[in-house]
């Protein structure tokens, strides 16, 4: 069993706001192994990104950890300040953001970014900083490394940058990724590329990912395990294969038959009807129970444990506990069809 | 001519010229029509003209070459048929992708619904009209409550809402709608999807879709066009298209559509294609409904 890169415990993280509590994560138990990459999804607004973001310690001053823990590499960084958050960053765990056009500086080449991610961490010569500069454009799949390395961003296609940014991302060996909708402003040919870079990657070096998306079609193609989060708490988590083919958590359910790519043959969408409810006063029970048709009474009172299904399969839902009616799912995914049928 | 054509497009080139060495070809010589009734889709990556494309039909861009014809009769350059022209502008309602640029924040829904009713030369009662904005919102799925906020009230998905509404109250024959999904998230993207399809059902709209979301485009258009560099590369049925894709292009893109099913996408090859290649200049029927760029 490899040592955990990432363990949260209960974390919770909220904002203050003038119009009060914002529970953006509500009590979250995750584990990231190394070498793995686990995908979390959900609609905006669930506290995904701010989830890797607590991790990073980059959110705002008005947010503050209301209870729980996190460790990165197992040392506690809960309670950590920016001196000390300094030295994890970069070569512990790094972030990759949605969008590459603003996180790349557009006057300074792109090689010397990313030597300035590497001279920052270590006490390296010019030339051996460039040098690893190149090696790293060479790994992230950027061609002709010599020539572009003195290029500035303006220069590069969307793709091309993001392979820019998360070889800057990469430039101190960390153990963990963060990958905030790295794929989402890409097309998709460039995106299914990106994609496999990043299993690449964590093939050659060995560095877990945590990628965030709510491209569910993403997800399959890069998964290893995936956690489904809604209204600040994971409700579902598995490999990729028991949340694709067999979900347990309705909302899971519920993201599945609203994809029209698994929906084209039958010819009928089932969007799930209604909003995420609001954070600043969640409420007491199940959060998803009001757009819930398998509600059951108690989903409205209390809120539900993690039932476990398999070794590595959870989920939080009334459904499972002995007690519940036993309930189909609305539809199944047969593996390697790449359609759902009605059940 | 085929009669059943709401919109016909000819050899139509759309150049924005930058400077005296740089012109950019958005649209580079199009040629095909879109039915009367029909649901056609155009996808390609960014940058290909597909937007581009929805602005010079509409009557935003001037087209630089070519000709648009609407109902048959020519309404771009300067022997444009004017009569045509204030056809296609009553008859024509746009849905545009950021729903937060598009409608005007110091106006309140109900201002912004029944806007177009006012460029109408024949336009209903009041009484009508507000008949008629009751009926949509209902069918848009917004409560009536709304009426009186403003967009920045909205979240994105009540905004697309709006739009949409906006755009029907006035019974359009044709209806464009550029990545009226991109900005939204998965289970609102079926929302509003589900609600284009049983809107066009009930109304029985032209609807020409502009997506980069292939699976959207398959799960809603009757019809789909394939776009490159400005040009047409390949235009079939759906159906067609999707199981017998001729164009290296067309096959490329359709291989790099994540399916959301693990095992699936573990075994899957993706094509790649060189978009350096040049593409060919003339725009033949292979088979019955099906075009080809050869």
């Amino acid at each position: 069993m490899s040592e955990p890169v990432l363990e949260l415990k209960d974390l919770a993280v909220s904002f203050r706001t003038p119009k009060g509590e914002v529970e953006a994560v509500r009590g979250v138990d995750l584990t990231v192994n190394e070498g793995e990459i686990l995908c979390l999804v959900g609609e905006s607004g669930c506290g995904k990104t701010v989830l890797c973001q607590s991790v990073m310690h980059l959110l705002p001053k008005y947010s503050f950890v209301k209870r729980g823990s996190m460790s990165v590499c197992g040392e506690d960084i809960t309670h950590y300040s920016e001196r000390q958050m300094r030295h994890i960053r970069g070569r512990n765990c790094s972030m990759v953001f949605q969008d590459p056009l603003t996180t790349l500086n557009p006057t300074i080449p792109i090689g010397r970014q990313i030597m300035e991610a590497i001279r920052k961490q270590e006490k390296v010569s010019r030339e051996e900083a460039s040098h690893r500069a190149m090696e790293l454009l060479d790994l992230v799949g950027i061609e002709d490394a010599a020539h572009r390395f003195s290029l500035q961003p303006h220069f590069f296609s969307g793709g091309m940058r993001q392979r820019c940014v998360l070889a800057i991302a990469l430039a101190s060996n960390p153990k963990l990724l963060f990958a905030d909708e790295a794929t989402t402003a890409l097309d998709v040919t460039v995106e299914a590329k990106i994609l496999d870079l990043l299993r690449e990657i964590r093939q050659k070096t060995g560095i877990a990912i945590v990628f965030i998306s709510h491209d569910l079609g993403a997800v399959a193609r890069s998964a290893d395990r995936v956690a489904v989060m809604y209204a600040g708490k994971i409700v579902e988590i598995g490999t990729a294969d028991e949340i694709f083919y067999d979900p347990r958590h309705p909302y899971t359910w519920g993201l599945l038959s609203s994809l029209p790519a698994l929906a084209a043959e039958s010819g009928e969408l089932r969007p799930i009807p209604g909003m995420p409810p609001s954070l600043l006063d969640p409420p007491p029970g199940d959060a998803f129970a009001e757009r819930n048709e398998y509600a059951l009474a108690i989903d409205y009172e209390q809120m539900p444990p993690m039932f476990p299904v398999s070794d590595t399969h959870f989920a939080a839902t009334w459904l499972l506990d002995p007690r519940a009616p036993r309930v189909e799912p609305p539809i199944r995914l047969k593996a390697g069809s790449g359609k759902w049928t009605k059940t | 001519m085929d009669k059943n054509l709401i919109l016909e497009v000819r050899e139509l080139k759309q150049h924005f010229r930058i400077n005296d060495r740089l012109t950019i070809k958005a649209i580079d010589g199009v040629t095909f029509g879109i039915r009367q009734g029909e649901v056609f889709g155009l996808v390609g990556e960014s940058g290909c003209g597909k937007s581009t494309f929805a602005r010079s039909v509409t009557g935003i861009y001037r087209p630089t070459e070519g000709e648009v014809f609407y109902r048959g009769a020519l309404v771009s350059g300067k022997a444009a048929d004017a009569a045509a022209v204030r056809q296609r502008q009553t008859e024509l309602q746009t849905v545009f992708q950021d729903s937060a640029a598009s409608l005007n924040p110091r106006m309140t829904v109900e201002e912004i619904i029944l806007e177009p009713f006012r460029i109408l030369p024949n336009r209903p009662n009041p009484q009508t009209q507000r008949e008629k904005l009751l009926q949509l919102m209902k069918d848009v799925g917004m409560a009536q409550t709304y009426l009186q906020k403003r967009p920045g009230e909205l979240s994105g998905g009540q905004r697309q809402r709006v739009a949409i509404a906006r755009a029907l109250i006035t019974d359009p024959a044709f209806v464009v709608a550029d990545e009226p999904v991109a900005s939204l998230d998965i289970s609102i993207q079926a929302q509003i999807i589900s609600l284009f399809q049983h809107m066009q059902r009930e109304h029985g709209f032209t609807f020409l879709l502009i997506a980069h979301d292939l699976s959207v485009v398959r799960f809603i258009c009757d019809r789909v066009g394939v776009m490159l560099h400005g040009k047409l590369v390949e235009m079939a049925p759906t159906k067609e298209l999707f199981s017998n894709p001729l164009h290296p292009y067309t096959q490329a893109l359709l291989s790099a559509i994540h399916v959301p099913d693990p095992v699936y996408e573990r075994n899957k090859k993706i094509l790649e294609y060189d978009t350096k290649t040049p593409l060919g200049s003339t725009f033949e029927e292979v088979s019955e409904g099906h075009w080809l760029l050869k």
